[in-house]
């Protein structure tokens, strides 16, 4: 199945084969939480500046065509930094993003290569880096964000 | 049913958030970089413009009639060179002309939001804080100012109402159970102490145009005070109060009746 991915800010297009995702693959994948105004509002509620909120609603419109069907890639991969946050209230948004960020790099290059450059810019704008946060967290949280990023599974080998 | 259960079950403060963002009228400053970069566009017009005034002022042309004229009534244009603007002259005209582009842009930047409104897509405050706490300080002073005949009534009720949902974009069901409970604890409002805050919060937050806030407020305060169709003089006397107080000028407490400062329902 091709999966084609068009990068309008980069003027570029990233097109690739992976296996057809099986049911259950496609639910987790293509099945949203929030509705468009509901993700909105999420953002627009974080302690963060204007611009930074921006760069979020940017991203959450990064879209890519899995076959046929549009995959509303950007917003999935908020959704789970959203539910992230929600079970650990201790960790700030900033600090939950780069943990996510991290680990897809490693789990689904593919995943990082289309989100990478807008989640570099707001981890930037919010003043964080990615400084091998994943390291120094609990087990649990590690196995958490790993579960999370699970729904990413067909594009795993892609890089 | 209690105010606090019914507040409980409130899912968001805003319903309408293209409203609530386009009140707070802010525009493009909401964004950090925007205003970055306004503010070297205009560094960088200013600096040309200073730039050509001098360029102008330096010309032969203006330097014969320019400085001759300018050093006439002297009687000291005699000493001045014919062709050479002195330099003072020349720094006076690129003064003059970086003053008047930055009088001429004020005067243009203001026609323009008169015109036009600019609503940020997002602001910095979480938006739901932000809410609550200008509904904290702006529903006190409204049903104050309608207690101060001793009544709340109804039609007073319903401006303040609408000034939240129809033109903030409050979510009714939020404005209902919160003015409630405002209503409920109104004696332990003071009104001076709700005027500083709300001139502290408007004009701390950047998410917030603390003049255009401020105008609308007295306008609201005035919209109560009519509502009932009955103007009072201590009606008149709280507005006035408080337009002074969201100024920043004295508070004058002693012209309020006791009664009136501390309580709505007495």
């Amino acid at each position: 199945m091709l999966v084609t991915a068009t990068l309008q800010d980069l003027e570029t297009s990233i097109s690739k084969e992976i296996p057809d995702p099986n049911g259950k693959q496609r639910e987790q994948l293509f099945e949203l939480s929030f509705s468009k105004s509901q993700l909105e509002r999420k953002i627009a509620n974080l302690p963060m500046n204007a611009d930074a909120k921006a760069m979020l609603s940017s991203l959450a419109k990064r879209i890519v065509k899995v076959g046929e069907t549009v995959l509303r890639i950007g917003q999935k991969f908020l959704e789970l930094v959203f539910r992230l946050n929600d079970e650990y209230g201790h960790l700030s948004f900033g600090e939950v993003i780069c943990l996510m960020v991290e680990k897809m790099f490693q789990f689904a290059p593919f995943v990082g290569q289309i989100l990478g450059p807008l989640l570099l810019n707001f981890l930037t704008t919010i003043g964080q880096v990615i400084a091998g946060q994943g390291a120094m967290v609990d087990a649990a949280l590690q196995t958490r964000v790993s579960v999370l990023l699970n729904v990413f599974e067909p594009f795993r080998h892609l890089t | 049913m209690t105010v606090s259960s019914d507040l409980a079950k409130v899912d968001q403060v805003v319903s309408n958030d293209i409203k609530f963002r386009a009140k707070l009228q802010i525009g493009e400053s909401a964004y950090g970089t925007l205003r970055a970069q306004a503010s070297a566009k205009d560094l960088w017009i200013l600096a040309n413009s200073v730039f050509v005034g001098a360029r102008i002022a330096s010309l032969p042309a203006f330097a014969a009639t320019g400085s001759s004229s300018a050093f006439a009534w002297t009687g000291l244009s005699m000493f001045a060179a014919p062709v050479v603007t002195p330099i003072l002259t020349v720094v006076a005209a690129g003064v003059f002309a970086g003053g008047a582009y930055y009088g001429v842009s004020r005067l243009m930047r203001e026609y323009t939001s008169n015109r036009v409104d600019v609503v940020p897509k997002f602001i910095n405050t979480p938006i739901d804080v932000l809410a609550v706490s200008l509904f904290d300080v702006i529903c006190p002073l409204a049903l104050k100012v309608a207690a101060s005949d001793r009544m709340i009534v109804k039609e007073e009720r319903d401006v303040i109402a609408e000034y939240f949902t129809d033109l903030w974009g409050y979510d009714p069901k939020f404005v209902e159970p919160a003015m409630a409970a405002v209503e409920h604890h109104l004696d332990s409002f003071s009104v001076q102490q709700m005027t500083q805050d709300l001139r502290l919060l408007t004009k701390e937050n950047p998410d917030c145009n603390h003049q255009k806030i401020r105008d609308g407020v007295v306008e609201l305060l005035s919209e109560i005070g009519h509502a009932d169709g009955v103007f009072l003089p201590a009606e008149k006397q709280m507005i006035d109060d408080i337009s002074d107080g969201l100024l920043g000028k004295t508070w004058a407490k002693s012209a309020l009746p006791n009664w009136m400062s501390r309580a709505g329902k007495e």
